[in-house]
């Protein structure tokens, strides 16, 4: 199966961070590209994509962040690696909410990789855990 | 980290709010009596701090942060009775208030703070803080009686609150994070939370900056409903918010939770205003004056026409005519603001002068929602804190010498505000000693201000110290004194086509009383003609024109000219000279003396003929060709023409100077 390199045109500052994806003996049913140059680190193959948020993830940086899971077109199911957030707000809560709404439109699912946690009780604060399927 | 919201473009909408809450705050410390925990007022005085620290934070004013979050912990002790009242306390805490302003102040202007001083304030504040958590552990060490118990309970008893919080869109703009909200609320009890989502949008239509969340939140614990508000103070008017108690049948009157709909804003008198730019309000009441004079205009050009313009015509005149003045009346009614803003620095100044003198003084206003416009209402704060600075300094005896003269000990500072025919009227008057006629004119005299033979009233007298240089303080304070006072406050007073006059009696009191026009963008004018050319002379500055009877008229010293004007010489002003227009002297009809009020004197300006009265719409000439010294403004006519509108005060002090002061050919 052919693995595509993703190269998201935003150039901002990433939100999500830059993941180094090592490339595992054993042949996965997924495969990892490299990874992006900027912004998203999206591991594409056929049915999962992998998205890691940077550890803070605030309103100031959102839009970056929208755009980059934008790129994503939603026709697989996604991993989104919180493991690193230390900071996150409701915009970008809010944001998340409706992505993983777009998600499970398109019959895929959304699987939280780690989720840190300070992500999962601000989360759990704003009564979005169950709504986003981290209870 | 690139920034999406340039979260700079709020600071102004920060200071603003930020300098409303530090009014608050004084406001309320000024209510704070020693000895007296007023609850009520200590939560105000705590919200606005906790507002400005918290919105300081979200804009990166961690400096203000930090001093307000001093200023927090000492009030939270206070509504928690871990501190007492004392008058030391509420000094620091207005000099925390003060250097706060200043700090906002300093962050606006991009300048750096005064450190010494907030150093000083913020270590005051640490020692009351620490005073507090020492008295604080002291209390918990003792053993909690079941009394005490009982009374805490039964004066809080636990309840179960049901809060609907839901946001307008743009709360996140107004640097708010319903997140933080939440989690304070959070920390009052038993917390359980429902988010509403059904109006967040789907992922590709979202706006990331808008909020789309709503939330329904349970809580029970010992909470009052003012804890509850106290929470969601900062977002008041950025949000629906409903409070109720679980256990009532009826939603309990809260301003904020009544008349509540789903999906729908409440409403309220608070809410029902928006923020609008002064440029604007200008821009608009400018295009409404060129409306009244273009309907002048047509009115005239209509009245002219040779065969008559028909009756309808006429009758759309007249609706026209009746519309746009109804419209200028709207439109400058928009910049009209209650004269309670020109009394807010009032309290604090009577509330420190009175310590630092040792007196006791008792402030009075009435007739505070008394409308002005907002232009002579900036202009008249500084001759009001002098007039009653003047009131505490000279007029308002000690308590002692109160109680010698069979007084109460504490005096009384009056401030009232009324309409009266056309015009707003502010008084100022005061219990005190009230003003020394003989004391005022020794004074005059050895100022040179007046001469020792010439006879003077009561009243003549007491308007003397409107005059520059007259003081009769024994010492410069930084109260007053300087003798430079007085005569700026009539003068800026003058300077907003207003009037100041005085009652005063030995013993029983004073009392000023200023008048000023409601608006500076119309004006009562009388149209007078010199040669060729109209004028407007302000119609509240004329006291009579009468007509100029050359045989009373006598030259001094070759130059300022007097006549005899009943039983007094008042000087005269020969506008044709002064402007170097050829007058229009016809020996069939004499030249008209126009009569004014200037204190207690009176001048005199000879016109070629007074040709009537008419409102007219005030142009600056400052804005539009540049000030020109004599000149108040300018108008357009009906006929289309131009009229300059005089500075009768500035043309009275320059009478002696013809020929300098314009040249209008």
């Amino acid at each position: 199966m052919s693995t595509t390199k993703k190269t998201v045109a935003n150039k901002k500052a990433p939100a999500v961070r830059k993941k180094r994806v090592s490339k595992k003996k054993a042949a996965p049913k997924k495969k990892v590209v490299k990874r992006a140059s900027t912004g998203t680190n999206a591991s594409k193959h056929a049915s999962i994509q992998t998205l890691t948020l940077d550890s803070i993830a605030v309103i100031n940086n959102a839009k970056s962040l929208y755009q980059d899971f934008s790129q994503i077109a939603g026709n697989t199911d996604i991993n989104i690696d919180a493991s690193a957030v230390e900071m996150i707000d409701t915009a970008v809560l809010q944001m998340l909410f409706a992505f993983v709404m777009k998600i499970r439109a398109n019959n895929h699912t959304v699987n939280w990789i780690k989720p840190s946690d300070e992500f999962v009780s601000r989360a759990t604060l704003l009564g979005l855990n169950q709504h986003m399927g981290m209870a | 980290m690139e920034i999406d919201i340039n979260l700079s473009q709020f600071h102004d909408i920060f200071f603003e709010e930020s300098f409303e809450g530090i009014e608050s705050m004084e406001s309320e410390l000024l209510n704070l009596s020693p000895g007296t925990a007023d609850k009520e007022i200590i939560n105000t005085i705590f919200r606005a701090a906790h507002s400005i620290k918290g919105s300081a934070s979200t804009f990166g004013f961690s400096i203000i942060s930090d001093f307000t979050h001093k200023m927090e912990t000492v009030l939270d002790k206070m509504r928690n009775d871990e501190l007492e009242i004392t008058q030391e306390l509420i000094s620091v805490l207005l000099s925390a208030v003060d250097s706060l302003n200043n700090m906002l102040i300093s962050d606006k202007e991009g300048k750096p703070h005064d450190t010494t001083i907030v150093e000083n304030v913020s270590a005051q504040l640490e020692i009351f803080s620490s005073q507090a958590a020492t008295e604080s552990t002291a209390a918990d060490s003792k053993p909690d009686s079941d009394d005490t118990q009982a009374e805490t309970t039964d004066d809080n008893p636990e309840q179960r609150w049901r809060i609907g919080f839901f946001p307008d869109e743009k709360l996140f703009y107004t640097g708010n994070d319903p997140l933080r909200l939440i989690r304070e609320l959070q920390t009052l009890g038993e917390f359980a939370i429902k988010a509403e989502v059904d109006n967040v949008p789907g992922f590709d239509d979202l706006d990331v900056h808008n909020c789309y969340l709503g939330w329904r939140i349970q809580l029970q614990g010992h909470i009052t409903r003012e804890q509850i508000e106290e929470v969601f103070a900062w977002v008041e008017g950025d949000c629906r918010l409903e409070i109720n108690r679980e256990l009532e049948r009826r939603t309990t009157t809260d301003r904020r939770s009544d008349s509540i709909q789903p999906g729908r804003r409440k409403t309220d008198t608070e809410q029902r205003s928006i923020r609008v730019s002064t440029d604007k309000i200008d821009n608009m009441l400018n295009l409404v004056g060129e409306l009244v004079i273009t309907q002048s205009i047509l009115n005239r050009v209509c009245n002219e026409l040779g065969s008559g313009p028909s009756e309808k015509l006429l009758d759309c005149l007249e609706q026209l005519e009746r519309n746009t003045r109804d419209l200028q009346e709207q439109t400058m009614s928009i910049r009209m603001l209650p004269v309670d803003n020109a009394f807010q620095r009032i309290p604090r100044i009577v509330h420190d002068l009175s310590i630092t003198q040792g007196k006791q003084v008792a402030l009075e206003f009435s007739g505070e929602t008394t409308e002005l416009d907002k232009t002579v209402l900036e202009k008249i704060g500084d001759p009001l804190v002098h007039l009653v600075r003047n009131a505490l300094d000279h007029g308002i005896e000690t308590p002692e010498t109160r109680t010698l003269q069979g007084k109460p000990e504490q005096g009384v500072i009056r401030i009232n505000a009324s309409h009266e025919g056309g015009y707003v009227m502010l008084r100022i008057s005061d219990d005190g000693s009230g003003i020394n006629p003989e004391k005022v004119l020794a004074n005059a005299i050895e100022h040179n201000l007046v001469a020792e033979d010439e006879e003077l009233s009561d009243n003549q007298i007491q308007n003397l110290i409107f005059l520059p240089g007259f003081s009769t303080a024994a010492e410069v304070t930084d109260i007053s004194g300087r003798g430079v006072g007085m005569d700026v406050v009539k003068r800026n007073i003058s300077d907003l086509g207003g009037t100041v006059d005085i009652w005063s009696e030995q013993g029983v009191g004073s009392t000023f009383t200023i008048k000023l026009p409601l608006t500076l963008a119309i004006l009562d004018g009388q149209i007078v003609r010199i040669g060729n050319q109209i004028f407007i002379i302000p119609l509240h500055s004329i006291k009579e024109t009468v007509m100029f009877n050359d045989k009373n008229a006598n030259t001094v010293a070759g130059k300022a000219e007097l006549y005899k004007y009943r039983d007094e010489y008042i000087s005269v002003t020969r506008l044709y000279e002064l402007f170097n227009i050829e007058p229009d002297i016809d020996s069939d009809h004499p030249q008209l003396l126009v009569v004014f009020d200037i204190g207690e004197k009176h001048v005199g300006i000879l016109v070629d003929d007074v040709i009537g009265q008419q409102q007219v719409v005030i142009k600056s000439l400052e804005n539009n060709y540049k000030s020109v010294p004599g000149l108040a403004g300018a108008t357009v006519l009906g006929d289309g023409s131009v009229a300059l509108i005089l500075d009768v005060l500035g043309l009275a002090s320059r009478h002696n100077q013809p020929g300098n002061l314009l040249n209008t050919g």
